[in-house]
């Protein structure tokens, strides 16, 4: 219940901030915030709105989909093995700092101007998250660990599925936590090009023809995605890592 | 005069190095010993003398470079079945319950255990009611306890301890050192215990090897066939190995 107050106290706090500064800097740049949520709501009614959000929802979950599916075994291929580490450690240091927005244009071309390479974009992006995080966690796993598991016989399998995958989920959510913000910040850019459909052309096409409402509308619903996918990470980490609380 | 008991462990001229390139580091020369079935042997040595290496070759989790290490007659290549091993720390999972905890051990072992039996166990070694808990519910000697849960029903013919208790306060370590001692006497497995403790090595080790140098290798051994006596701990008999461990170690650094 504490939980529950004290997000409805942020809520408050930064609806107060809004209508502060609405009446500063005037409605040709902020939002009327009463108008923006009766706007919402008659959006939200909208078949044609709500097919903007599936779009990106759709876009995320794919995206985070094929990174989950391709980083974490890599990572944890590369943090669990030696000289498998010996031989990716330099690929990875060399391509993680690289800005992977700027495949976009290469990521159009090959995979064309339809979802395929907005998804892409996001995977590539959340796959470098997810690789770093998951190899440094199965690095990090106690060599006593691996010893015990493999003196009771346990090979390869079950190294994976009973010491490496559950010592590193922890670290995968705070990854997927933290990467939500980016996430949600290149699904903005990736709708703004190519195409009709997402929130992130919707805010787009709003400022295009100077519709502050329309774009409040937006951001609030791009923030409540990103808000949405942060908590499910949380609670997923809550319920599958119980044992954290006890470390 | 009481017959002997065959063979278990046989370490036969063991030499082991650790690569880390490009240098090697050899950590045992020349190490040789056996522990008979049902005896006990305690290896005492201090930090970095290859005990745990020692230890690691005899789970067969590492091959020897040189020498062999032999199991009921066999080279160990491999973990054995009927070895358990019980680690300092980490030897639980702390992503998984207790019951999980031991319930991994059988499914890897391919073994099962009666429900009564298990709670038979725990009761005897004062768990009962923590099967829900995770390892970092518990104490440190309720952790060692569960450990000691784990391996006993595997039924090892040869029980590894790392450590065992280095990490319990010396209430708790004493308790669980005499714990293990009945259990050992009554169930008959072998026993090979690997510490840094003289203390330990004397409660733990029917004959005790003092390891040293680097490489490590065998400097002495110690006779301690009295420690089955049920008032060994405060006998006159065990001050005496003390003594005897104290000027070995004396002599070896």
């Amino acid at each position: 219940m504490r939980l529950r107050w004290e997000y409805i106290l942020a809520i408050a706090g930064l609806l107060v901030l809004w209508w502060i500064l609405y009446l500063w800097l005037g409605e040709q740049i902020i939002a009327e915030p009463a108008a923006t949520f009766g706007r919402l709501v008659r959006e939200l009614g909208d078949p044609e709105f709500r097919g903007h959000i599936y779009a990106s929802l759709y876009r995320i979950v794919a995206g985070m989909l094929i990174a989950l599916a391709t980083a974490v075994p890599l990572g944890l291929l590369t943090g669990g093995s030696e000289r498998v580490d010996r031989w990716l450690k330099p690929l990875i240091y060399l391509t993680y700092p690289i800005p992977k927005i700027v495949f976009l244009p290469l990521l159009l071309m090959l995979l064309g101007i339809g979802d395929a390479s907005k998804i892409g974009l996001i995977a590539i992006i959340l796959f470098f998250h997810l690789l770093a995080t998951t190899r440094d966690a199965a690095r990090a796993v106690p060599p006593s660990a691996v010893s015990s598991l493999r003196s009771l016989g346990g090979g390869s399998l079950a190294l994976l599925r009973h010491v490496y995958w559950p010592a590193t989920m922890p670290a995968l959510f705070t990854s997927l936590r933290i990467a939500t913000g980016t996430v949600v910040a290149v699904l903005f850019f990736v709708e703004t090009i190519a195409t009709f459909r997402g929130i992130g052309y919707y805010i787009y096409s709003s400022w295009s023809v100077t519709d502050i409402t329309g774009m409040a509308v937006g951001i609030i619903i791009l923030s409540a995605v990103g808000i949405v996918f942060y908590e499910l990470f949380d609670v997923l980490e809550r319920s599958l890592c119980r044992w954290t609380r006890y470390r | 005069m009481e017959p002997t008991s065959p063979e278990l462990l046989s370490l036969q001229t063991v030499s082991h190095s650790y690569r880390t390139y490009p240098a090697v580091e050899p950590v045992l020369q020349d190490v040789s010993f056996s522990l008979n079935e049902g005896a006990s042997l305690a290896l005492l040595g201090p930090s970095g003398c290859g005990k745990s290496t020692l230890l690691m070759l005899a789970a067969g989790l590492l091959s020897p470079l040189t020498g062999s290490c032999v199991f009921s007659g066999q080279e160990l290549s491999r973990p054995h079945p009927a070895i358990a091993l019980m680690q300092q720390q980490y030897g639980l999972f702390p992503w998984k319950t207790v019951r999980q905890n031991i319930e991994l051990s059988l499914l890897l072992r391919q073994s099962r255990v009666e429900d009564a039996q298990l709670q038979q166990l725990i009761g005897e070694l004062g768990i009962s009611g923590k099967l829900q808990d995770y390892p970092g519910q518990l104490s440190g000697g309720q952790q060692q306890r569960v450990a000691l849960a784990r391996s006993l029903l595997l039924h090892p013919r040869l029980m590894l301890l790392d450590e065992p208790f280095g990490a319990l306060d010396s209430i708790t370590r004493e308790r669980l050192q005499d714990l293990l001692r009945s259990v050992w006497q009554r169930e008959g497995f072998a026993m090979l215990t690997v510490t840094h403790s003289m203390q330990e090595a004397v409660m733990l080790g029917e004959r005790i090897l003092v390891m040293g140098g680097q490489p490590g290798r065998i400097l002495h051994e110690i006779d301690n066939s009295g420690m089955r006596a049920p008032a060994f701990r405060d006998s006159r008999e065990s001050a005496v190995v003390l003594e005897q461990l104290r000027r070995a170690l004396g002599e070896a650094a």
